[in-house]
This record gives C-alpha cells, structure tokens and sequence, in this order.
C-alpha cells in the first residue's frame, strides 16, 4: 500500500467552499454527514451552487433533503451572494468564451474569494479559471478532502470504500497525476468498476 | 472600477431578458409584481433603456427559470421556438409546453457548441412541398417517393430515420425522455437554427422512427408551421391527415410493401401474425403500423389489426418470434449534441456546470454523457491519418 497521502487538505485551510461536483461526490459517498463531521474545516455552500445539487447519486433521491439536513445540523453552511460578491459572480457568468463559468461554479469562486476561503471543486475549467484569479490558493478537489488524514483516521480501512462510492454512484473524477495511486488503493478489480478512472480504458500501443 | 453589468450591452441583455420572459410565459406585468418594482422598470430593462441591478438579474432568472448564465454569456444563443407553440390553436398543455421549452433549450445549446467549436450543421433542406386541393394522402405518398429518389434510398427499410435526418438534410434531432407519455415529439422550424425535431426516448424506437417520419411530413409540407405530436392531435385535420400518410409511405414505400407481401404471403396463399412481425421487423416499423399500412394499401381487410388485437396479439408475440432482435437498438440518442458537448468539454470550452445547465440535464447525466464519450481522456493518443 502506498505510504504518501497525496491530499492536499492542511490545517492551513480552514474555510471551504465547494462547487455542486464536489456536494455531488460526498452525497455519492453515501456518508456525507460522517465525512463532514470528520473534516475540520468549516465547510460552505452557496444557494445557488446549491440548487445545482439535485439528486444524491447514492440514494438516488431528490439531494434537498439530506441537503436540508446537513445545514440545519450545522454540518454545512448556506451562504448567498451579494454586494461586490454578486458583481464578481455576474463577471464570472458573462466574461468571453472560454473564460465564463455556469452559475454554480461561478458563485461558488465568488463567495470563496470574499471570503477568503478556498474553492473546492473537481471541474478543469473552474480550476483553471480560479487558478489564474487566485494563484496562491489552488482549488482542493473531492479527492483531497475524501483521502485526507482526518478521513483515514476517522474511517480507518473503510475509507477507500468511501472513496469507492463517491467513484461508483457519483462518477467522481481524479486528476491523472492520482489515478496509479488511486488504482493501486482499490486494487484493479473495484478499479475497473470505476468510470473515472479512464486509464483503464485506455489503448495502449 | 467598472461593474460586471456595465460591461454588458443592456439592449443585448433586455432582449434576452424579453425572450426568456416570452418562454416562461409571463407578462410584464406579473413579471413586475414578482420582482417589487413597477412595470415600466420592466419596459425599460427590456428596451435596454435601463441597466439592471446585479440583484434584480439574479431574482429574473430564478422567476424565469434561466441561468444567469444564459443571459448574459456573450456566446448564449436566443431561440424562440416556444412562442410558435403558444401561438398554436389548439392551446398546448402544460407537459406539451416543458417539450417545447425543452426543444428550445436544446437548439440553443446546439448551435452555441457549434459556433464555439466551428462546426456549423450543414442544411439540405428539399423545397418546401405546400399541400395542395385534393387527396392529400396521394400528395403524401407522391412526396415519400420524391423525396427518397432525392436522397437514394431506393425502396430500402429506412433503419436510422434520425441519422438521415441529421446527416443528409441537416435537421436538428433531439431524443429525451418526456414526462408525458401522450407527446410523441415535437417539430419547429426557426431560420437562426433551422428545422428541429424532439422525440420521445420514453417511446420504443418503431414509435419514435414513426413520429419523426411524421415530423419530416411536416417539415416538407407546412415547413414554417410548429407541430405537436401526441394523443390528443386532430388525426383528422388535413395537415395532420398528410403527415401520418407521408409517415407511412416514406417508412413502408407500397412498392416495397407489396414485394415484401408477396414473398412473406407466398404468392398471396397464407399470411399469419409471424409474417406480420417479420414484415414490421424488415421496415423496422411496429406490426400495428405494419399493419395499418397494409389495410391501407388494401392489401389485408380493414379492421385486421383490431382483429388482432382483440384476439391477444401482443408484444411478446413479437418476441417470440425475434427473440433477441426485438430488442431496442443501444443507444436510441443521436450522438451529435453529445459529441459536440464532450468536445466542448474536453477542449476546456465548457464546464460540467455549464452543459449541465445548457442541456437541461443532470449532473450525474452529464458525467454519463462525457464517460461514454471518452471526453476525460484529454491526453487521447491519436491515430495517425492518411495525409
């Protein structure tokens, strides 16, 4: 089993703001509430990030329930934009092909900035977009928050199966760079089961 | 510094606002109460007379059910098919109206992807074919063979009625499933994104090559004109009566159907439900429309499909007889819309957020879309071509 924890997830980020891909993923996990219970940081959603969350791949239920509750539990934050926030979010939508983002995305960006927070999400767009904004904070994505050592340590062997779920039901993405790591973690039969990771499904030469 | 807003060209945006006010089928007046101001705000907003306010641009497009996105993105396209419905006389339901917005919404994503990745829908539109006094069905029939004689196809069974569509006329074809099994599909025509067809993926695939043939008959023949298929259209009305036969002669050409009878009826000794099947299996049409198609020619005695029926002819006959062949064909959606969002995609042109939003679709049904299309291999390892 590989030694190095590649999450990116520090005690030097302690406010988060996620995009729908990301709620998506932990909703997938079918342990949203154990994993936001685990994670330190404060975690946000904006309400328009929000109604992008439709359906909880895991249950394969309308997402505003378990939304619901995970903020009246306090386990996540509802935020919304305004002020210069909301003009920024208004930029974001409307800025030149290929620099425009969807409503979720964008607001999610401008709530983290005026915050300071940071972005997390699994889209290369509203990565690249928000790199280049802020390129001191780059964007966590659901891989860093699902294989952090506060998630292995609160969900010990059954943390893989965590990550399992939210690659299976939710169809998470992972960068190219954490697949190896990512196949060597699931062992290559739960692997192929995973749509996300495509190298699988690649033609060699 | 300046606003976001102020970046944005207020007529551009107040038209939009005034299009995506027309869809949600809204007056200016309601649209005022809505959002607490007076209606000449809304007159004015929508003139591009006046720009508006970050927080009244949010709370339109929640009353109007459209992203912020869709209206402001310079790249956004304007259609407005959903008023050639409304305009229709037979006032369209509710489920009949979330169709046709639904057909709006996918023009639109169509021929924004399009633009963005330079490759523009060629058309091959044949003339527009008005009916004229007379027996329409003759009419039909004469334009069924006409218009196959343009395009080849001989006498042949028409297997992909989409991708003939789609690929030598250049219509514009959507399959996606629609909360009412009534509508069968929809046809409208707009000069900024051409002829558009949707289907409904809850239907099997002989329904649905059915009502596109029907769509096509009115795309030849009232071209300009929006249509709805479903339960409740007047069969009866000469339009509808002209696109139900140009349906059944394009699809079973008589020629065609005759040569076939002949070989399934041996010489016209004995015909039963299995020759039917393998008949309706050949034109890849149901046997009830097989049927029909038949009693029309009057080839079987009228009422023979009633008969049938009455007897216990079922589905399961068909698979009986098939077996695996009777199954519906993976993957009925057309793949160019897919294709052209997964290249959007993979290219960085478009988030998942956004063909999410553009496709009216589900962001897990986005990711299914972009898996099938292998559009996460960004570092696809090409073929070499022959140069």
């Amino acid at each position: 089993m590989p030694k190095t924890n590649p999450s990116r997830l520090s005690d030097s980020h302690t406010v988060l703001v996620l995009d729908a891909s990301v709620a998506i993923n932990l909703l997938g996990t079918g342990r949203p509430r154990d994993i936001l219970a685990a994670l330190r940081q404060n975690v946000i959603i904006e309400q328009t990030t929000m109604r992008e969350v439709r359906r909880d791949p895991y249950s394969n239920q309308p997402a505003s329930g378990i939304m619901t509750d995970l903020i009246t539990d306090n386990m996540l934050e509802a935020a919304e934009l305004s002020g210069t926030a909301l003009d920024e979010f208004v930029g974001l939508v409307s800025a030149a092909s290929p620099d425009d983002l969807g409503d979720g995305e964008a607001a999610a960006i401008a709530l983290a900035e005026d915050i300071a927070a940071d972005f997390v999400t699994d889209d290369r767009k509203a990565t690249r977009i928000a790199l280049s904004r802020r390129p001191d904070r780059p964007p966590l994505t659901s891989f860093d928050l699902l294989t952090c050592p506060m998630i292995e340590t609160q969900f010990g062997e059954s943390a893989i199966d965590v990550l399992y779920n939210a690659l299976t039901f939710a169809r998470m993405r992972i960068l190219p760079e954490l697949r190896a790591w990512t196949v060597e973690r699931l062992g290559e039969d739960r692997a192929r089961n995973c749509p996300g990771l495509s190298a699988t499904r690649r033609i060699h030469r | 510094m300046t606003r976001a807003l102020d970046r944005i060209d207020p007529r551009v945006l107040g038209e939009r606002l005034r299009a995506a006010r027309a869809r949600a089928g809204l007056t200016q007046v309601e649209t005022a109460d809505q959002l607490r101001v007076a209606r000449t705000t809304i007159v004015a907003i929508e003139k591009g007379d006046r720009r508006v306010r970050a927080e009244d641009l949010k709370s339109l497009s929640e009353i109007f059910g459209i992203s912020v996105s869709a209206l402001t993105r310079p790249s956004a396209i304007t259609v407005e098919l959903v008023p050639r419905f409304r305009a229709m006389p037979a006032t369209p339901d509710g489920p009949t109206l979330a169709a046709a917005k639904l057909l709006n919404a996918l023009a639109a994503a169509e021929v924004e992807l399009e633009r963005l990745l330079d490759a523009p829908l060629p058309r091959n539109y044949p003339p527009e074919r008005p009916i004229l006094s007379g027996d329409v069905r003759e009419q039909a029939e004469e334009a069924a063979l006409e218009l196959r004689h343009r395009f080849g196809l001989g006498l042949g069974a028409v297997g992909d009625i989409v991708s003939f569509l789609e690929l030598e006329l250049g219509v514009r074809v959507f399959i996606r499933p629609l909360p009412s099994g009534s509508v069968s599909g929809l046809y409208a025509y707009e000069e900024s994104v051409g002829a558009c067809i949707l289907l409904n993926r809850n239907h099997p695939q002989t329904r649905r090559s059915l009502t596109a043939a029907h769509e096509l008959g009115h795309f030849l023949a009232t071209r300009h004109k929006a249509d709805v298929c479903d339960d409740a259209t007047n069969v009866t009305a000469r339009e509808e009566r002209y696109a139900n036969a140009f349906a059944f002669a394009f699809l079973m050409p008589s020629a065609a159907v005759r040569r076939r009878f002949q070989e399934y009826s041996q010489g016209g000794q004995s015909f039963s439900p299995r020759h039917l099947i393998l008949m309706a299996h050949a034109f890849h049409v149901s046997p009830p429309a097989m049927c029909r198609r038949l009693e029309d020619l009057r080839i079987l005695p009228g009422g023979t499909w009633d008969s049938l029926h009455e007897r216990g002819f079922s589905g399961e006959h068909a698979r009986s007889v098939l077996g695996d062949r009777s199954a519906e064909a993976v993957g009925g959606t057309p793949p160019r819309l897919w294709f052209l969002a997964s290249e959007a995609y993979r290219l960085g042109l478009k988030s998942e957020g956004q063909l999410a939003d553009m496709l009216v679709m589900d962001r897990l049904e986005v990711r299914e879309l972009l898996d099938a299309m292998g559009a996460e291999d960004a570092e696809d390892e090409p073929i070499a071509l022959v140069r």
